[in-house]
């Protein structure tokens, strides 16, 4: 009776939107938390900030009392460590989380213990250790930035004289690829390292060089470079700046990806006309169209299962996200905005997607959760952004 | 002291929306010739005129401080101002293209004939063709039909007989466009190569 709610709620959004996708760990009953008063005397910011972060998620909703509750949380410190003790309310089976030290890096610890929370009581990957890097105008220039899920832990990443556009993440979060504009003509692929904040070269030509994305085990990236002739596809070690041509076409290419099955990638290509999203069999070079809806259909985003896929398909002038198998089942418009979404990346925790969308004045980050196609507003920047990457 | 400074030259800028007309004026060297200027004029006042919410945003300026001020509007202020000033002569011509196209109109290939008797005239001069798009479509596809137009024109220019050595190409996508908004009359000037003598 408890859930009779969200059972109605589901069982109208299945009965409107068709959704049929199964998710990994779909997890659609919330879970009821109840969080007991912070009593220490310090620690509060990690206390409220873990409690802002919970409280976004429509799978996470809180609960007045501890009896109605599924999960209890706890929080106290003691000397330079903040504790964290979740217990399981119907079986009193309970887990420890320590942060130490807790006061420096407060943002930090606080996305890291939510993350801790999250997947000890939904069973799934946490988001809250999602780094987001968009490229802005920073002063005439185009730089690239680097964000927490929060948005409250900005950092400028580059300081070039150039424009630099397009940066993608790799999936261990520890380098950024990016482009930059060289003076006169042609571009150049750099890579950040984040541990060390090291900016190195990668390759330059006279060329549009752009990275799709990191291959699945971030050794090498897959980027296309084209002339105004021919688009080639690349994968390029981070490593020993090898390069290996995947494949080339004189169609317009974009958006080298990893679909994370070892030896296929996607891309973006308008070999028949409108783009649409294609996979390559590394191996045999093999192409297959994947996409089979005949209008514009850009920025495909795979989850880690490799099983289905994000993209941004325009129609009405829109920009909106939809999701889909890789044999084209399960096909589900995700956003029904009038606003256009940009840049869809599938989290890890295969029930969120992460976009962005700007106005004149602003851009938002947006979190979407998939089984409720609630939008969440994660941030938004007084500015417009541009390329976002996520992971 | 710098922030009022940039608030008032922004304020100026774009409330009065037509800095890429007026910026030039002041140097006494006329960017625009007299037809382009009239069009672009055009494109600015259709635009205030009908679309209501950018009547909205230039009110909504004006109540700004100078906190308010982001790094986004004084970077666009300043695009507008560079792109006005960037060229003179034929250079500062621009050939325009239909949506999602990068076929050369009649148009287009005049404007390039003009464009090659300059480079004829000034034979060490070396230029950078940018393409840029409409605001439609994702940024890194608009990259690469950018590429596409700027190399159409560097081939028609190559055709004339003006050495590849001297032309080079980049694309900007939809990134840089020539006027902020939407709707086909700013789409359209909005999809176009623009020239650029390298230094």
């Amino acid at each position: 009776m408890k859930y009779l709610k969200y059972l109605i709620f589901v069982l109208l959004f299945v009965s409107i939107s068709g959704f049929k996708i199964e998710i990994t760990n779909p997890n659609l009953r919330p879970f009821r938390l109840f969080i007991d008063e912070f009593r220490a005397k310090h620690g509060e910011k990690i206390y409220s900030q873990v409690v802002s972060n919970l409280k976004m998620l429509p799978n996470i909703v809180f609960s007045n009392t501890r009896d109605a509750a599924d999960y209890e949380v706890s929080m106290n410190t003691e000397a330079d460590t903040f504790n964290a003790i979740l217990t399981n309310v119907k079986t009193g089976e309970f887990f420890t989380f320590k942060l130490k030290p807790f006061a420096t890096d407060i943002i930090s610890n606080a996305n890291l213990l939510s993350d801790k929370l999250y997947e000890k009581i939904t069973q799934t990957k946490g988001i809250f250790s999602t780094k987001i890097v968009f490229s802005m105008n920073w002063k005439g220039v185009r730089q690239i930035f680097l964000t927490d899920i929060t948005g409250k832990m900005f950092k400028k990443l580059t300081n070039n004289k150039s424009d630099s556009i397009a940066p993608k993440i790799s999936h261990n979060r520890r380098y950024v690829v990016y482009t930059q504009y060289l003076n006169g003509s042609g571009t150049a692929l750099r890579l950040i390292d984040l541990e060390t904040l090291e900016d190195k070269l990668l390759l330059s030509s006279k060329e549009i060089n752009l990275a799709g994305g990191f291959e699945k085990d971030d050794k090498s990236i897959l980027y296309v470079s084209f002339d105004g002739k021919v688009s080639r596809i690349y994968a390029l070690s981070i490593q020993d700046n090898h390069k290996n041509e995947l494949y080339r076409t004189r169609a317009r290419v974009v958006s080298p990806v990893t679909t994370f099955e070892v030896g296929r990638i996607a891309f973006v290509s308008d070999e028949y006309g409108s783009p649409q999203i294609f996979t390559l069999n590394i191996s045999d070079k093999k192409v297959q169209r994947v996409s089979q809806n005949p209008g514009y259909i850009t920025s495909p985003s795979f989850t880690v299962q490799g099983t289905h896929y994000a993209y941004i398909g325009q129609a009405n002038g829109n920009r909106n996200i939809y999701i889909t198998s890789l044999d084209g089942s399960d096909f589900v418009l995700l956003t029904h905005g009038k606003t256009n979404y940009e840049d869809p990346v599938w989290l890890e925790n295969e029930r969120f997607i992460l976009s962005y969308s700007f106005n004149k004045e602003s851009s938002k980050v947006i979190l979407i959760d998939i089984p409720t196609q609630q939008n969440i507003i994660l941030f938004s920047v007084p500015a417009k952004i541009s390329y976002m990457s996520a992971r | 002291m710098k922030k009022f400074i940039l608030f008032f030259l922004l304020l100026i800028l774009v409330a009065c929306a037509k800095p890429a007309i007026e910026a030039p004026k002041v140097q006494n060297e006329p960017v625009l010739n007299g037809k382009e200027e009239a069009v672009l004029k055009d494109a600015i006042d259709n635009k205030a005129k009908t679309d209501k919410s950018n009547l909205e945003e230039l009110q909504g300026l004006k109540k700004l401080s100078p906190e308010d001020i982001t790094p986004d509007m004084i970077a666009n202020a300043q695009h507008a101002l560079s792109d006005a000033t960037i060229e003179k002569g034929a250079l500062a011509k621009m050939i325009h293209f239909d949506f999602d196209s990068y076929e050369l109109t009649a148009e287009a290939k005049q404007v390039l004939d003009e464009v090659a008797k300059y480079l004829n005239e000034y034979k060490t001069l070396r230029i950078v063709i940018e393409g840029h798009c409409d605001e439609r479509g994702t940024r890194e596809y608009n990259l690469a039909l950018g590429m596409k137009r700027a190399e159409v024109a560097k081939k028609y220019l190559s055709d004339l007989g003006i050495a590849e050595s001297r032309l080079e190409i980049v694309s900007y996508g939809k990134d840089k466009p020539l006027i902020e908004g939407s709707g086909e009359e700013v789409w359209s000037k909005n999809r176009r190569d623009q020239f650029r003598r390298i230094q």
